[in-house]
């Protein structure tokens, strides 16, 4: 395989950005993490308590796409990562300022979740950029 | 910037296959208790859908990369998953009775296990060995000749 078709450092930012996300939700359900939701913010921001779920799998299928390095794929990267990001946020907001009991300690893992989309939503659109200068 | 190829994707998406299953699983409430001596070596004392997960997303980035030494350590880690994950089959269906409704899933992840190999050995094949360097001409052997 000649170096021209290896994958770019931007794709491969995406794949890993990605693949953190989906490592730390493995992580916090292999160490008995169970989300219960206490509010009806709670229960929309959280997606029903399946937003681990449903981003994680999003992950893994966008993953191959990603590879493949598909321009709609790192789009749909980009609208994951920001959609994670955003959701999570108010999740920690809303932890921040009506703390349910036993909020106090679990802020640590969405922070860190959000700060796992930021490569994601970067790296998508760095190679999103890449693609249309090689590609008009 | 150039495409993956056929090869390199099918071994990913095997890989991927396998962290699927392990996160479907744990989601479902799963957790490992080794049951006998080759159940707790051949699991990693119950740790190895852990360090199979862990190793299947390291690998992943590096199948990205399409070089000749990821195909090998994909070829090489997921052949010695694959060993272990065959004695836990054994060992449920043969060794200890009792067990023979938990072999499904293991003989699911070796399925992807198998498929994982086989793509990153076609990948393998179709991935010319690089140049070993040919030394270059001395200036003063250019004159003798």
């Amino acid at each position: 395989m000649d170096k021209s078709r290896r994958t770019s450092i931007n794709t491969l930012g995406v794949l890993i950005g990605l693949e953190l996300s989906v490592l730390w939700i493995l992580m916090g359900l292999e160490l008995g993490f169970a989300f219960k939701p206490t509010s009806i913010l709670s229960t929309i921001v959280t997606l029903g308590a399946r937003r681990h779920t449903i981003m994680t799998i999003a992950g893994l299928v966008l993953l191959p796409i990603c590879a493949r390095e598909i321009r709609w794929g790192f789009l749909a990267a980009m609208i994951l990562g920001i959609a994670t990001a955003a959701l999570t946020s108010v999740s920690v907001i809303e932890m921040l300022v009506a703390p349910a009991p036993g909020d106090e300690g679990r802020l640590f893992g969405p922070i860190v979740w959000i700060v796992l989309q930021i490569p994601v939503v970067l790296f998508s659109h760095r190679s999103r950029k890449a693609l249309d200068e090689t590609m008009p | 910037m150039g495409r993956i190829s056929n090869n390199a994707l099918g071994a990913m998406i095997a890989l991927e296959a396998i962290v699927l299953g392990i996160f479907a699983g744990l989601k479902m409430g799963f957790s490992f208790v080794p049951h006998g001596i080759v159940n707790t070596i051949a699991t990693l004392g119950g740790n190895r859908h852990i360090v199979g997960t862990l190793a299947a997303l390291v690998l992943i980035p590096i199948l990205a990369r399409q070089t000749r030494a990821g195909y090998l350590a994909v070829i090489g880690v997921v052949s010695v998953t694959a060993i272990l994950t065959l004695v836990t089959i054994i060992d449920l269906l043969i060794i200890t009775p009792g067990f023979e409704a938990k072999a499904p899933v293991p003989i699911a992840m070796l399925i992807f296990q198998i498929l994982a190999i086989v793509f990153s050995y076609r990948a393998l094949k179709e991935t010319p060995i690089p140049d070993q360097g040919v030394r270059p001409a001395v200036p003063s052997e250019v004159g003798e000749a």
